[in-house]
């Protein structure tokens, strides 16, 4: 078995995913629509800027799927292409930080108490380029070297960006309290 | 349980249920996407180029060299031409283009010090010919003008560069770093957005005539080639060059080569990046409509492609160009010589490099 049969994609999915099949991309839509979607979600900070970029992924999907060499994990390759696009629509757009947190929640979120209420308006008030390091670390997971791959800086800079960023968090949370 | 933790499981919404509807019903519709998709990890690939090597030269002995330089060897690799709205789209058929060769590398290091506080704001004039074996000449028409102008963006200082005085083909470029940021081409039936980032380029092609409604939109976006701390240029938009012309250091024996973006999504067809080596080949002193100039003779290629480009060694402005095309297969032995002269310069204030 590939191993992006073992991740979520089966081999005659992605095939067929990859000649245009509604079938096969709604198939894989279902199985990563959710994860890549809070992906974008916490990107880009916004549920329609997370919609477009989810939007975009699976549109484009067949076309770059056939770039895509069944090397290492289809889910991995998947949340680094939305990571991209999503980053891409971060610089593009000019954001507007007038709209207030409440107004960016969906009505789908679950309920929020506070605490995590205060947290996520502190992590949407970063500025983009600290968020992106904070979101792709933190709660990604990835690591320094590939965060810097993804918003073409280096290591270095990525770890530094990340310490402002929970350095501000902190700040914000303090104040807060 | 700390603030930290929390972080890691901060929530998150579900997509919207129609999300999928919306998503299929795009593709249905014949919008396309192209991804950036990230560039190989070449030290992972080591392997398999072992591999490729071999396989490469067991071809090379079973097919003979004849053979093997007889392919082409780029068709197989380019994706399936795009379907919109039933119609094939093929960029060679829907403009009558040649297909570009795929990049090659730079020929010289690529240009990392450019003097940008020379560039200067005003309208350049050009009249334009066409010489064919020598034999006849016609004139490209109306004189086209390229217009330079200080502006703002985004609360950045840039350079609102178009080739015509309806600012319909206009491109904006950063002061600093003669960087494009943004790119928009009308056409008849089409009209290109190009948004650039440090990095990226974000790109919408909407095609088909109006009303907006049967518009069909192909997305593209692509991450740049390394620049360095270098400029890049905008193929196809004249102005794009006239500015970094007025900005290179110029000097005997100068060379250097500068990246040209291409359209993203026309990727299928084009490359994405092309590299432009230039080269001062001498000094000539050239007569225009516009009067007499000491220049610089510059020599530019891209790919197979030559042109002879002469900038004035005062204010770095371009006098003339010329590009010659044969052609490739010597069967009727063409030349085709274009020509392009400054008739007018008139020079606008330009306000102080920020």
């Amino acid at each position: 078995m590939s191993a992006a049969a073992t991740s979520g994609g089966s081999e005659a999915q992605i095939d067929a995913a990859r000649t245009g099949d509604p079938e096969a991309l709604a198939s894989l839509y279902r199985t990563h629509g959710a994860v890549l979607y809070r992906l974008a979600y916490r990107l880009t900070g916004t549920p329609q800027d997370a919609e477009d970029v989810v939007h975009d992924v699976f549109v484009g999907l067949p076309e770059a799927l056939g770039r895509y060499e069944e090397r290492g994990s289809f889910a991995s390759w998947l949340k680094r292409v939305t990571a991209r696009v999503a980053l891409m629509r971060l610089r593009a757009r000019t954001r507007r930080r007038e709209v207030g947190i409440e107004a960016t929640l969906p009505t789908a979120a679950p309920p929020l108490d506070s605490a995590s209420v205060a947290l996520r308006a502190a992590v949407d008030a970063l500025p983009d380029p600290l968020r992106a390091v904070l979101v792709l670390k933190e709660i990604e997971g990835y690591s320094h070297a590939e965060v810097g791959e993804l918003l073409g800086i280096s290591a270095g800079a990525s770890r530094v960006r990340l310490n402002r960023a929970m350095r501000r968090l902190r700040k914000t949370l303090e104040d807060g309290r | 349980m700390n603030w930290e933790d929390e972080l890691r499981k901060l929530s998150a919404p579900d997509p919207p249920g129609e999300l999928l509807a919306r998503i299929l019903a795009s593709r249905a519709a014949g919008v396309r996407v192209v991804l950036p998709v990230a560039a190989r990890n070449v030290g992972s690939r080591r392997a398999l180029r072992y591999a490729a090597i071999a396989a490469i030269l067991a071809g090379v002995a079973w097919l003979g060299w004849d053979v093997l330089t007889a392919r082409p060897g780029v068709e197989s690799e380019l994706p399936p031409v795009w379907m919109i709205g039933g119609m094939p789209f093929s960029p060679s058929t829907a403009f009558g283009q040649d297909r570009i060769p795929p990049t090659r590398s730079p020929r010289y290091p690529l240009i990392a010090r450019i003097q940008p506080t020379r560039v200067r704001a005003g309208r350049w004039t050009y009249e334009g010919s066409t010489i064919g074996d020598g034999v006849f000449t016609t004139s490209h028409g109306q004189p086209r003008t390229i217009v330079i102008a200080a502006g703002d963006f985004e609360g950045k200082p840039v350079w609102v560069a178009s080739s015509s005085m309806e600012m319909l083909d206009t491109v904006l470029v950063d002061r600093a770093t003669l960087r494009p940021l943004r790119n928009v081409r009308p056409m008849r039936h089409a009209r290109l957005v190009q948004q650039f980032s440090h990095d990226s380029i974000d790109e919408l092609l909407y095609l088909g005539p109006p009303p907006k409604e049967r518009e069909r939109t192909l997305r593209g976006a692509a991450v740049l080639p390394d620049l360095g701390l270098g400029p890049m240029l905008v193929s196809w938009s004249p102005h794009s060059l006239e500015m970094l012309v007025q900005a290179l250091p110029l000097t005997r024996g100068w060379r250097g080569s500068v990246y040209s973006a291409n359209w993203v999504t026309m990727a299928t067809r084009f490359p994405t990046f092309t590299a432009l080596d230039l080269r001062v080949t001498g000094t000539e002193r050239v007569t225009v409509p516009s009067g007499t100039f000491d220049c610089w003779r510059l020599e530019e290629r891209e790919g197979d492609d030559k042109s002879v480009l002469w900038v004035s060694k005062d204010q770095g402005w371009l006098v003339m160009t010329r590009h010659t095309s044969s052609d490739g297969s010597r069967k009727w032995r063409t030349e085709w010589i274009s020509e392009t002269r400054l008739v007018a310069v008139d020079t606008l204030p330009t306000p102080p490099t920020p």
